[in-house]
């Protein structure tokens, strides 16, 4: 655990350093500007359509984020992590996890910043004081984990970036569309094979659900959300995640042994 | 290095002052923006759970297709069709986007016709916000002002004025249709309301007429359905709601001019004056 603590401040360290941070703070900023100037065209509503433009940057960074701090400078720095591992007897799972944790922190950053900008906007510009914007942020924040978390695993399955990036924007795309697939195809399966049917079910119930972490306009429009499917979102993400992670340093000791 | 940055830059502005200079030769030719509605399935696949946002930005285009024929040439019409097609799925994607809603009863009306459009997306904003009075209130005002059907305008008027919320300002409004409709006694009541918020004793007093009518041309409404019910027939002149029994006396318009039957509409009406008559 030590061992992990300490590759994950490195990390951290190493992310803030790196130039790619400055560069995604300044998308951040330019997304700050598109939200304010898309309020200018709401028709007397700005403070809602700074929040949705706003909850979309966030997500856009915290793909960024996952993608470039937390995949490619994994990938990038493939050297050290063999130093790591031979030098400092760090057991790769424990590189892999210092890495994971590491990069959230940079995710919990740029998710807070992001949150805690649109929420300065929505109040200075639109008039609403709006708390449920960090709501935002907590929901980001795991589902971008998670998604890491499966970046993660195919890395120690040994898939390459470009091959690794595809298919986590392809998760993540199929992930957010679980509810629409199901109701599009359920006709199929009704009315067809049903192994069709249960191939979907099959597939619907495996795959990363990320329709669980979206409470977007119960966030705009300030409703409450239940703490049941609070918790239940809360402890899907836990469960996945640790599936994940488990699994990745199981594959990468494996390598070691 | 130098002189390569230095080349780098005048290419550029070359190329800027090319375009520049294509832009003036060939002015813009202003044409039809490209107007799909694309079907709420695909929107809610394509934007990846950010409903809102996407809902925003349709918002943005019809607004702006809407905005766009204050300037534009005569021959850039409004395209009601995609318009509500896309009010439609905005308001699928985000039920509750409450100004979307204002807009499809209010700004969005271009053509008399529209006011059909843009009834459905009005009555589905209804059922997302069942205490807003506004949206039953732009269904009746439209259907009032753009297609003079009194009936519906007068359903969804009462409607509004049923909620909570609903300010007094449209009384008058919500009168005028329910007494087109020949609907006295919920105009008796619009006609209460006012009578009681009314600012002064003048207007108070004309008020109290005007309930005072309307009473009459209730009862005068319902002896006359009476009527109808028991010789298939409308009576032909009010006095003969007397002489059948249904109404004890003739009633006296406070106002002198006095009731009459309308034939055409099949209601009881004010006596108009006319030329040489009454």
């Amino acid at each position: 655990m030590r061992y992990v603590l300490t590759i994950s401040l490195v990390a951290l360290k190493e992310s803030l350093r790196n130039r790619l941070f400055i560069g995604l703070l300044i998308f951040l900023g330019l997304f700050f500007l598109f939200s304010v100037y898309i309020s200018t065209l709401s028709l007397g509503t700005p403070a809602r359509f700074i929040e949705n433009t706003g909850m979309l940057g966030i997500s856009l960074v915290c793909l960024a984020v996952a993608i470039l701090f937390g995949l490619f400078s994994i990938y990038q720095e493939k050297e050290r992590n063999e130093l790591y591992v031979l030098l400092n007897r760090v057991s790769r799972s424990s590189y892999l996890l210092g890495r994971f944790l590491g990069t959230t922190y940079i995710l919990v950053l740029f998710a807070f910043f992001a949150g805690a900008g649109i929420f300065f906007l929505t109040w200075w510009l639109g008039g609403e004081y709006a708390p449920g914007l960090f709501w935002a942020v907590y929901w980001a924040v795991l589902e971008f984990t998670m998604l890491m978390g499966l970046g993660l695993l195919f890395y120690s399955m040994g898939v390459g970036f470009t091959l690794n990036s595809l298919m986590v924007l392809g998760v993540y795309i199929v992930g957010h569309s679980m509810n629409e697939a199901i109701q599009s195809f359920i006709g199929l399966g009704q009315l067809g094979n049903p192994i069709h049917m249960a191939l979907v079910k099959f597939i619907a119930v495996v795959f990363p659900n990320f329709d669980m972490f979206d409470f977007r306009l119960a966030i705009v429009h300030d409703e409450a959300i239940p703490l049941g499917r609070f918790a239940l979102s809360t402890i899907y993400w836990l469960l996945y995640l640790v599936a994940l992670l488990v699994a990745g340093s199981v594959i990468m000791n494996r390598k070691d042994t | 290095m130098k002189k390569q940055i230095i080349l780098a830059l005048i290419c550029f502005l070359a190329a800027v002052a090319v375009n520049f200079i294509e832009k003036k030769a060939y002015p813009l030719i202003l044409r039809e923006e490209v107007r799909i509605v694309p079907h709420r399935t695909v929107s809610e696949l394509i934007c990846l759970d950010h409903r809102g946002f996407l809902a925003d930005m349709y918002f943005i285009q019809v607004s702006l297709h809407s905005g766009s024929l204050m300037w534009k040439p005569l021959k850039f019409q409004f395209d009601s069709p995609w318009a509500y097609g896309m009010m439609d799925v905005i308001t699928d994607l985000d039920p509750k986007f409450y100004t979307a809603y204002l807009f499809t009863g209010m700004g969005l009306i271009h053509n008399f016709d529209d006011v059909k459009l843009a009834k459905p997306i009005l009555e589905k904003g209804m059922e997302a916000f069942p205490d807003s009075w506004e949206l039953p209130f732009w269904i009746g005002y439209d259907y009032y002002i753009y297609l003079e059907d009194n009936k519906t305008a007068s359903d969804y008027l009462w409607r509004a004025a049923q909620k909570p919320e609903a300010p007094k300002h449209f009384m008058a409004l919500m009168l005028s249709a329910l007494k087109k409709n020949g609907e006295y006694e919920k105009a008796m009541w619009a006609m209460k309301i006012m009578y009681d918020n009314a600012p002064d004793e003048k207007t108070k007093t004309v008020y109290g007429k005007k309930m005072i009518q309307l009473r009459d041309m209730a009862v005068l409404q319902k002896a006359a359905e009476t009527f109808n019910q028991r010789n298939d027939r409308y009576p032909g002149r009010l006095e003969e709601l007397v002489s059948a029994g249904l109404i004890k006396e003739f009633p006296v318009d406070p106002y002198g001019q006095g009731y009459e039957w309308n034939p055409d509409k099949k209601l009881v009406v004010v006596k108009r004056e006319k030329s040489g008559e009454n």
